[in-house]
């Protein structure tokens, strides 16, 4: 297997575990969601520009370079 | 005008009902905004400076609203730790496989980033513009948070 597509399928392994673990957050109440754990990012204003400026690069990323 | 739910007086006289209808269209109308805006976004090419406009201003708007609005969400309490456990070993996970891949070089044939894996689907205009979109209502729920 070549480096790449260990690469690729580490992010498909790591990409499908967080789908998952989304459908048993939302199947459980006691477990925390991928919103909760935004919203304890951006509990504070510091917090929240940060993740808004990591949602910039993203788009920057794939949009622009 | 008031944006929450709340006695009848507390609205100036308007129902909690004609807010809601209200709260919808202009829901309706900025998704349909953004729509458009993906559209026309998706049609230019990257690596153009037309492409670095429209993907700066929905960030430099996004950011200069980050400290300004208000929150649509509070953190629910009671949640266990194994579960929040997970989530950062996942998304540790995702960022260091992210950072190696860029600093080994971010390459198509040795250490991928993200973006290198998707880049062949973002190749058409339709799938840019949908994929902006997409972009668009993320950052539009990370304000929510």
């Amino acid at each position: 297997m070549t480096p790449f597509q260990l690469t690729v399928l580490a992010f498909a392994v790591v990409s499908v575990a967080m789908v998952l673990l989304e459908t048993a957050a939302r199947r459980r109440e006691s477990w925390p969601r991928l919103g909760d754990v935004f919203t304890v990012l951006a509990s504070r204003n510091s917090g929240r520009f940060l993740v808004v400026l990591g949602w910039w690069w993203l788009g920057w990323h794939f949009f622009v370079r | 005008m008031a944006i929450l739910p709340c006695d009848h007086r507390q609205n100036g006289g308007v129902s909690t009902q004609t807010l809601a209808v209200e709260r919808r269209r202009r829901r309706g109308l900025l998704l349909a905004g953004a729509a458009l805006y993906a559209w026309v976004a998706g049609h230019f090419t990257p690596f153009t400076w037309p492409a670095a406009v429209v993907t700066f201003i929905p960030g430099a708007i996004g950011l200069a609203l980050s400290t300004r609005l208000p929150r649509r969400t509070t953190p629910r309490q009671g949640l266990g730790r194994t579960g929040w456990l997970v989530w950062i070993a996942l998304i540790t996970m995702l960022v260091g496989l992210e950072a190696y891949g860029f600093f080994a070089g971010s390459s198509t044939s040795g250490h991928p980033t993200v973006s290198n894996i998707v880049n062949h689907g973002l190749h058409s205009n339709e799938t840019r513009a949908l994929a902006f979109f997409g972009w668009l209502t993320f950052g539009d729920w990370l304000l929510g948070r």
